[in-house]
């Protein structure tokens, strides 16, 4: 859905965003309907190896609402691009399959969940990964820099989502593959602004 | 709205069971960027 919002609307679901994400970067427990953390990993199927390669504490920040990694391979050498990476957890594990070669970026709008993220980062070995604050209406690539991009329950949260589209779309290397896991309206939302940003946000 | 912004082998692959609201429900998508625009 294209939601189309005034400027003073727009700034108050972002601020309800930040306010609601700011204490997901604390912990996500509690705060959504579906698991989080470990559970929340498990019942998206990431596999052993993943879960057996990441602290505790990194798992235990995850909230994502699907597994983008089960849509397709990520590659050795690749670069990736998380959109909306909140606690950083898939951008880690993106971190690991690229291994050495490859790099991978995860940008947020959330301060704390940033530096939720750079914490988990400093938990792994993962040099080949890199936290920064963006937003996903205005990446801050270059053309054709990606290979993948990710990104896991966040494009709902994003006012103009054609615009967000288009900028990954400029950012995706020809052949580039976008793999999303997130959350579509399968009813019409309230007219009021506070219920659009539960729903958003869960 | 992902062929409007130019991708294409635009797929709805599955839903994945975590939903955030009784209005919302979890999906994957996944879409490629065209070799030769």
């Amino acid at each position: 859905m294209q939601t189309i919002l005034c400027d003073a609307d727009q700034k108050k679901v972002e601020k309800g965003l930040r306010k609601k994400y700011g204490k997901v970067a604390i912990t996500p427990e509690g705060s959504f309907r579906y698991p989080t953390g470990e559970d929340g990993l498990k019942g998206q199927n990431y596999g052993l190896e993943i879960l057996e390669n990441l602290p505790q504490d990194v798992l235990a920040s995850y909230c994502g609402v699907g597994n983008p990694f089960s849509l397709g391979a990520v590659n050795e050498g690749e670069s990736v691009l998380d959109i909306g990476s909140g606690a950083g957890v898939d951008t880690l594990i993106a971190g690991m399959m690229v291994g050495k070669e490859g790099w991978v970026v995860g940008i947020d709008i959330t301060p704390e969940m940033l530096r939720r993220a750079d914490e988990n980062r400093t938990k792994t070995t993962f040099a080949n990964v890199a936290f920064q604050e963006a937003s996903g209406e205005s990446l801050p690539f270059p053309e054709a820099c990606f290979d993948v991009v990710i990104s896991n329950g966040v494009f709902n949260l994003i006012p103009d989502k054609l615009k967000a589209l288009e900028e990954t779309f400029r950012v995706l290397k020809p052949s580039g593959r976008f793999m999303i896991a997130d959350q579509v309206l399968i009813a019409e939302p309230s007219d009021d602004i506070e219920s659009q940003i539960d729903n958003w946000s869960g | 709205m992902l062929h409007e912004a130019g991708f294409i082998e635009v797929e709805l692959v599955k839903d994945t069971g975590f939903n955030s609201s009784p209005l919302t429900k979890g999906v994957l998508f996944r879409a490629i960027k065209p070799k030769v625009q």
